[in-house]
């Protein structure tokens, strides 16, 4: 294991772990509920460290990543119906995604909303034609670490340290119960979106993990790098806390969320910290994109491979070409990124635990993983996490409809 | 979250029931107490939002263009809030209440909009701040006492 490597694996995980899930739901959470929702950020953390360690490690053993593991632990039927499921969410989640870099970028240069989304569909397809895995890895991984800025203007704002510890305790809040509920399943939910794990367990496939140097970087990278992520999403809480809280504002526009860069760090934090969503979102459009494409491929079978080159796996290069022409015509016809947004991540959710189910089977299998299988804490925490992914799963819709989208 | 124009025109779900859903929220014309809180709570953080903005725009730590850009979104969804409120029903009880949220919502759209137009004006942009401070601030009573 090359420690270079293995810290660029840790800071494009850090960088990779906000999309424009994490910064919606973080935000209104925030200026909602304050501190109050930060251990549920925790929660959703450790929920995708453990879905991608386990995930992670079946690739690294079997070669295989997760939708084989899908289709052979579910059944033709039962896999089929995921895969639908899969690529719904995941074009849902890439329309959001492209959306959000045409909103950054209009914030950036005030260009026309429809052109920049065709500039920003355009610039992906680039990008994923022309730079390989580790690349588009590394590249807005790194670029997302930019949204430190939103970092350090929390120091900056000087937030309520005993408030915000406090925060990381397990509690209810006091008013808006079922409001409160549809934003703890929203946070939870935006930090196990599904595409995640799809990416990261093909790129493990893709990048040749082998036992046992990758299954100890696979670790490392899961725990360090999804955790300080959370910092990142805990930072937007923060902010939101600390700015609009007080006076009352929803932040619904990521302008809004662009203020709390500026206000306390002004114009250099503002462009830093739009320059770390629009990296931010960029990345996870593009995971989405070719999350689609190796779910469909590894589904039906097909040659896949972002090493490979187009002509050797063309289905698989076609279909991320489609999904991200998709998500570029629907974000082109003016849906609000935003709204679409919650509706991925709540759908997300819905969809997580048919995926979920198969990979812990398959980690937990000694036949499949021998002496690499869940040992009792992996398991305990593998089997708590499908109770609670459950509950999120049957209570998001219900949620959502109640609190028309947590507007009460 | 995410507020759906009342006039619905934006509004793209992927889900047709929650289309459903959405449309039918949208079609109510009457002015309850409970709409009339959560307008005025959306006067309040798009004044409050406004206010942050111009606040920024007066420091200088917001380029043009991010004025321009979100200083128009918050004016369009101001306008909006404005001109359906404006044509809903608040009945005896509520309407004085609803008059003042739809003139302080029209403030906010006329604040913003002149914001829009001259981001670097940095007077304009004080006068800005202060008038939409103290709109936010009517808007929290006027939600407080609906509540």
């Amino acid at each position: 294991m090359k420690p270079l490597q293995l810290a660029l694996g840790v800071l494009a995980a850090i960088g990779g772990f906000v999309d424009i899930g994490d910064i919606v739901f973080n935000t209104a959470a925030g200026a909602m509920f304050g501190y109050q929702v930060i251990w549920i950020v925790v929660i959703g953390a450790l929920g995708i460290i453990v879905f991608s360690e386990m995930c992670g490690r079946v690739a690294v053993v079997t070669q295989r990543p997760v939708f084989d593991a899908v289709r052979t632990r579910l059944g033709y039927g039962a896999a089929l119906i995921t895969l639908i499921a899969s690529l719904a969410v995941s074009l849902l989640t890439c329309t959001a995604e492209v959306g959000g870099m045409a909103l950054v970028l209009r914030l950036l240069t005030g260009g026309d909303y429809r052109l920049l989304v065709v500039a920003a569909g355009i610039g992906l397809l680039i990008a994923v034609w022309l730079l390989p895995f580790d690349w588009i890895e590394r590249v807005f991984g790194f670029g997302g670490l930019l949204l430190v800025a939103f970092t350090v203007g929390a120091v900056a704002l000087g937030p309520d340290w005993g408030q915000l510890a406090r925060g990381f305790v397990p509690h209810v809040a006091t008013s808006d119960h079922l409001i409160w509920a549809y934003f703890a399943v929203g946070l939870f939910s935006a930090a196990l979106m599904p595409y995640e794990v799809y990416f990261y367990s093909s790129g493990g496939v893709e990048e040749g993990w082998r036992a046992p140097d990758d299954l100890r970087m696979n670790r490392i990278t899961s725990i360090a790098g999804f955790s300080i992520g959370a910092l990142l999403s805990i930072t937007l809480i923060t902010v939101s806390a600390e700015l609009f809280l007080p006076v009352g504002i929803a932040p619904d526009f990521l302008g809004t969320v662009g203020l709390a860069a500026a206000n306390p760090l002004g114009q250099i934090g503002l462009l830093l910290g739009l320059a770390g969503i629009l990296f931010a979102v960029s990345g996870a459009a593009i995971d989405t994109a070719l999350s689609g494409a190796y779910n469909l491929a590894q589904f039906l079978g097909w040659p896949w491979g972002k090493a490979k080159r187009p002509s050797e796996v063309p289905r698989f290069s076609l279909t991320w070409m489609v999904f991200i022409a998709i998500a570029l015509v629907v974000a082109a016809t003016g849906v609000n990124p935003i709204e679409l947004t919650e509706y991925s991540v709540i759908f997300g959710v819905v969809a997580m635990p048919a995926t979920y189910l198969p990979v812990l089977l398959v980690a937990g299998d000694r036949d499949v993983m021998g002496e690499h299988a869940n040992g009792r804490l992996s398991a305990t925490l593998g089997w708590t996490y499908l109770v609670l992914l459950t509950v999120a799963a049957l209570s998001a819709v219900p949620l959502m409809v109640l609190t028309n989208l947590g507007q009460g | 979250m995410a507020r759906r124009p009342h006039g619905c025109n934006r509004l793209v779900a992927p889900v047709a029931v929650m289309a459903a859903v959405a449309l039918a929220s949208c079609s109510a014309r009457t002015v309850t107490a409970f709409r009339l809180q959560h307008d005025a709570e959306q006067v309040q953080s798009l004044a409050a939002d406004g206010a942050l903005l111009a606040l920024g725009a007066r420091r200088g730590d917001v380029t043009d263009a991010f004025v321009r850009v979100h200083a128009a979104e918050l004016a369009a969804e101001a306008e909006d809030l404005r001109t359906v409120l404006a044509s809903a029903d608040p009945g005896p009880a509520r309407a004085s209440a609803t008059a003042a949220v739809v003139r302080l919502s029209g403030r906010v759209a006329a604040q913003l909009d002149a914001l829009r137009r001259r981001p670097g004006d940095r007077p304009l942009a004080a006068s800005v701040h202060t008038t939409l401070d103290g709109i936010a601030r009517t808007a929290e009573r006027i939600a407080g006492r609906t509540s």
